[in-house]
Parts: C-alpha cells; structure tokens; sequence
C-alpha cells in the first residue's frame, strides 16, 4: 500500500472514530456550567424585554398621566362653577328675591325691595341644606335642561340666577332667603321658613309682587343662558379664560410612528497597530460597502412648545460584500522525463519517471457579510407645523440592544475566516448619535406621511479590543413612515 | 430518535434535556478529536469539557450552512489548539523540507484500527503531531496551518514531513517500537 493510500486510511479510520466515555460523570462535570450559560441567556433576554417593556410603560404611564390630568381640570373647573353659583346664591339673599312659579318663566325686572322680604333669623337652619342642594342641582356636568324654569330676581350687581329646581308648589314666600351673615364671606345662607302668625300677611304681600311682575315689562330668560356653566361663568369671569383651558388639554400629545429607511454606509477601517496596515488593506480590497437598511417603531410625546420626546425600537442591517480569490497550492506527481544522461557512447538517455508537479486552483469565494442591530433610541426634536405640513429637526443616542455578525472577513492574504466562530465582532456596541430634520404632509388631523434624512454614528468599534482593526460606521440616508397622532 | 435540526433547536432555546442528549450523542466524537491534539488523556478530558461548552454558548450562532458535526469539531480543534498554546508549547521549529518519497506500507497496516492508529500518531513529537493531524485529518492547508498555529508555511510543510519520516520508520521498522506498540500495531 503507497503512503498517500495509508493517510487516506488513517484519515477515514480517525474521522469516524469515537472514543468511549463515561457520559455521566462528563455531564456532573458539565451541568453546572451548562446552568450557568443557559441562566444567562435568559437573562440577557430578559433584560431586553425588560427594557422595551419599561420604556413602553413609562410612555403609556406619561400617557394615562397627562390624560387624567385634563380630566382632573375639567373636574376642577365643575367645581369651581359649583362654588361660583353657590356665591350667586347668597348675593340673591343679599339682595331681593322673589321666587314665582315655574310655569310662569319670566322674572320681574323690577324686583321686590328688601324690606319685601320675610326676614327671619330664627328659622333659617332648616332650609339651608335645601339651598345648597338647588345650587348643586342646577350645576350639571354638561348642560342642563329643567323642565321648569323659575323666576329670579335682577339686580344691579348679578343679573344672572335661577334656581330652577325648586318645585313648583312652593310657597313663594317659603323660598325667599336671607343672608344671616352680613359680613361679605358670604357663607351662611339661610333660608326662612315661612312664619304662621305672618301668613296672611306675606301672602298678601307676594300677591302684590305678583302683580306687579305682571304688569312690568317681562325678561325671558333662556333656560340654558341661566343654568348653563359656560354661560355663568362667561358672566362672572369666575373661572379661568377658554384659551387656558384649551391649552392645558393640549399640552402634550402622542403620536406613533412607523418607519422605513435605505442609507448609503461609510466605514471607516483603521489599524489600531502599524503591522495591520496591510491586514486592513486587504480587507478594503475584499469588502465593499452596500446599503443599510433599517426599520423602526416610535413612540413620541409631544408638547405644545414644539419640543418632543421619541424612543421606540429600531432594527439595523448593516450590508456588506466579501469577495476574493482563493488560491489553493497542491504538490501532485505525473509520469513523466525526470532528466536526461548522457551514456559512455556518448548518446543522450532519457529517464521516465514520476515528475512533482504544482497545481494551483483557484476558488472565486463571495459572502454576503450583515452586521444586525438592535437599538432603542432616545431623541429630542423639534417641530413646527404650518397647515398642512410638519417640520422638525431631532438629535439624540441610539443605545444598542444586542449585535450579532454574520460573515467572512479575511485573515491573511489568501484566508477568510468566518466572524461567527471567531468572533472578532462584539455583541454589544454602546450608543451611536443620530440626527436628523424631517418633513411631512398631514393628511388628516392625526395621519401624516414623513421623509426624514438622516445622519447615524456609530463612533465605536464593532470589533473587539482585541482585535487588530477598528471597524466604524457612518450612516447617511433617509427614514420614509407614517405618523398616527392619538 | 431525535433529529439533528430539532436537537440543535432544542439546545438553542436552552432545553436542559437536549443539551444533554447533545453531549450524549457528539462527545465521543469530540473526544477522539481532543486526544489526537492533547498530550495525554486527562489533557484531552478538560479540552472536551471546555469544548461542550463553547459549543453550548455558542450554539445559537450556528447556522445551517454547513455540517453542525464539522462546525463542533473545529470548535474542538481550535480548543486544543489553544490547550497547546498555554502549555507553552512552540511551533516555530524550523527544519529542511523532506519531499515524500515512494514508500510502500506493509498490507496488514490497513487492518489497524482507530485506537491502535491513534497510539502510533500520539507516539509522534507534540508539533509533528499537531501538523501532521491538522493536515491529514482535519484537512487544513499549510496556509491555513500556518496561520492556526502562528507559524509559517514552510514550517508547516516541514513539520508534516518530519512527522512522516518518523511514521514509516516506526512502520517499517516495529522492533524499534516498545513493546506495547508493537503488540498493539501488530493486533
């Protein structure tokens, strides 16, 4: 058997060979270990899931915060008007009053003098509470419709008033007020019950008021001009101006947005000693730049001022082509002339044997080399809306989740190797800084269609400290999304 | 039977279970490999157990664009390699080429088995070893060779011939064997 048959041999033997072992004890001695790497895998996946999660319910919670806070307003605001038309109440008592049946609808704009009035402080207590009750009633939280509406006294200072939930069948005397309190806080209102012993009397008196009414000139009120909130307060000025209010509901707004984009790459490859200077040669001779394409998912908060807050989730690939020749050098032997003697007669012998010869093959090798990244970016923009078009400008960091590469580089002038298995790559490469200015077209009040150019920098090295080369990259192209405000 | 694929799936996701059967099914392959780099059993054990879980860590990288037993063997390969370089071992013995000559090996050499051909080749100096398996059953060109073990070509070449040499004479030549060679060779 020749010596190249036996290598053979040997080669086959060894390459399907497999020694015996005592799997238990190899996998007491693995478990832990195993445990370790599989424990910090899921945390590694949880921590990303940490982190989307996270930054998804510090933007919803921001969100819901500011939701419930204009909500919180409009409550406030009912208030407020609550306490408005309690006010009114009592500078009615302080003033005249007469109170006519529902059905009638009109007021006397002459009213009843204070002397008209039953006053009483002996019997206020008991209808206090009444009062109040009237005041809440006629302070819906929108509107309010009462099928009746009363009379109210006008007077110089307040020309509004009403107290429409007062029923119908009361005695007019019964419901005339009257301020026990004479100071101006104007907190105890009371109202007199009416006195027996005067019934006839203030009967008579409310006739006449009646009468009177009747005969002067009638202002019709409208139901909602009296009772409504707005109207009051437009009256009063008690309360904050609309535009306030306006503006305080639309302090901050969120908008989501999904985006797309194709970006033209410069890397930038240096050697990080003088003896990789050709290494990095080699390497610019091999790889060539194509694009990079991302997609991205947003989140942002907007505030009035035009400044607005972004982060989300971004995807990067970066993509690149790998190709070289391969030359592989191979020692073979043909039959052939080994060398020519020339013999004792002179003559010329020619020697046949096996004559080494060199085969070079040539292999045409091309990768296709992808950098994959996952990011959360962080930005801080600006922009301003005229009609129907937005602009804005946005800077910030991109903090990279996780790197994985995919590839081969070359290693020598005639060798790749693939990144994978030896890993000159990182996994993880910090931040990268991103601006970028953009301009959309608002279709509708929350729909936008936007083009935004962009620059990202990747300003630290995707390879390792120990490898030979720093890899940087600059990316400059243009993100084309849809933003849906809410 | 669980498939390759699905054991590599199950392994990637972390499945205790499947990284077991995992060890189970590829260990001894990778053992094979981690005796003929390390210099003696105990070496080729550690080497195997730092190999496990290299691949385990290393597994969800993996893809199927080649041959998932060729991808943890030169993770093995490269371990022992690295196990050598600790170890202070030196490749860079320089020595003249020897160009292979027609030498013919005795039939009953092709009866030997893997273990008694792994005696024979472990019995080689630790850098004719390392080249000679390299190049002969891995498969490495001595470029490749070359740049592995941080040598240079020629050294390569060199090493592999030397190694050679030092096969047919113990081949040739079995009295100059020990005793326990012999008896296993001749088996």
């Amino acid at each position: 058997m020749k010596w190249p048959l036996f290598e053979n041999n040997i080669k086959e033997k060894l390459s399907n060979h497999s020694s015996e072992i005592d799997i238990d004890n190899l996998w007491g001695n693995l478990e832990s270990e195993v445990d370790a790497i599989n424990n910090q895998k899921k945390k590694r996946r949880g921590f990303v899931w940490f982190l989307f999660g996270g930054m998804v319910a510090i933007v919803f919670g921001l969100g819901f915060f500011y939701w419930n806070a204009d909500r919180l307003e409009n409550v406030n605001l009912a208030s407020s008007i609550s306490e408005n038309q309690e006010v009114k109440a009592t500078r009615l008592v302080e003033k005249e009053v007469e109170i006519k049946p529902i059905e009638r609808g009109v007021i006397n704009s002459e009213s009843v003098s204070h002397d008209d009035l039953n006053l009483s402080g002996s019997n206020v207590g008991s209808v206090q509470e009444t009062v109040h009750s009237i005041v809440n009633k006629s302070v819906p939280k929108s509107g309010f419709e009462s099928p009746r509406v009363s009379g109210i006294n006008q007077t110089k200072e307040s020309k509004s008033v009403i107290s429409e939930a007062v029923p119908t069948d009361l005695n007019p005397k019964t419901s005339l007020l009257e301020e026990s309190n004479t100071d101006e806080k104007l907190t105890d209102v009371e109202i007199v019950e009416p006195i027996e012993t005067e019934e006839s009397v203030a009967k008579k008196e409310t006739q006449e008021v009646i009468k009177e009414a009747e005969n002067s000139t009638p202002i019709v009120i409208e139901k909602e001009e009296i009772i409504s909130p707005e109207k009051v307060d437009a009256k009063e000025d008690l309360s904050p101006p609309n535009e306030n209010k306006e503006d305080k509901k639309k302090l901050f707004k969120f908008a989501f947005s999904a985006q797309a984009s194709i970006s033209f790459t410069d890397r930038k490859l240096e050697e990080k000693l003088d003896t990789f200077t050709q290494l990095r040669a080699l390497r610019n001779v091999s790889e060539r730049m194509l694009e990079t394409s991302q997609l991205g998912l947003r989140i942002t908060v907007e505030h009035t001022s035009g400044f607005d807050l972004t982060s989300g989730i971004n995807y990067t690939q970066i993509n690149e082509r790998f190709r070289y020749n391969e030359s592989v050098i191979t020692q073979d032997s043909v039959p052939g002339i080994q060398f020519f003697v020339r013999n004792f007669q002179n003559e010329l012998d020619t020697i046949f044997g096996n004559v080494p010869i060199t085969k070079t093959t040539t292999f045409n090798k091309k990768y296709y080399n992808k950098y994959r990244l996952i990011e959360v970016p962080i930005l801080l923009g600006w922009t301003k809306k005229f009609q129907k078009v937005r602009v804005g400008a946005q800077a910030g960091i991109f903090a990279n989740i996780s790197m994985k590469s995919v590839g081969h580089v070359l290693k020598s002038e005639s060798e790749d190797f693939d990144v994978e298995v030896d890993e000159i790559y990182k996994t993880n490469i910090g931040l990268s800084y991103y601006f970028g200015v953009s301009a959309g077209y608002i279709f509708k009040d929350n729909f936008e269609l936007y083009a935004s150019p962009f620059a990202c920098i990747f300003s630290k090295s995707f390879t390792k400290d120990t490898y030979g080369l720093s890899q940087k990259y600059r990316l400059y192209g243009v993100n084309v999304g849809v933003r849906i405000g809410f | 039977m669980v498939t390759e694929k699905k054991l590599i799936q199950d392994c990637q996701k972390g499945i205790k279970s499947s990284q077991y059967l995992l060890v189970k099914r590829y260990s001894g392959m990778l053992l094979t490999v981690c005796r003929r780099y390390a210099r003696d059993e105990s070496m080729a054990k550690d080497v195997l157990q730092e190999s496990l879980i290299r691949i385990f860590q290393n597994i969800g990288k993996y893809q199927e664009r080649g041959s998932f037993e060729a991808w943890m063997r030169q993770i093995a390969v490269r371990r022992s390699l690295q196990w050598l370089e600790k170890s202070s071992f030196k490749y860079e013995i320089h020595a003249e080429e020897m160009p292979d000559k027609e030498v013919t090996i005795p039939e009953i050499y092709t009866q030997l088995g893997a273990e008694e051909i792994m005696v024979l080749i472990n019995k080689l100096p630790s850098g004719f070893r390392t080249v000679f398996n390299l190049y002969v059953v891995e498969g490495f060109s001595h470029k490749e060779i070359g740049n592995l073990l941080d040598i240079t070509e020629n050294t390569s070449r060199s090493q592999l011939a030397r190694a050679r040499k030092v096969l047919q004479q113990k081949l040739k030549n079995p009295k100059k064997n020990s005793r326990h060679e012999v008896a296993i060779i001749r088996k």
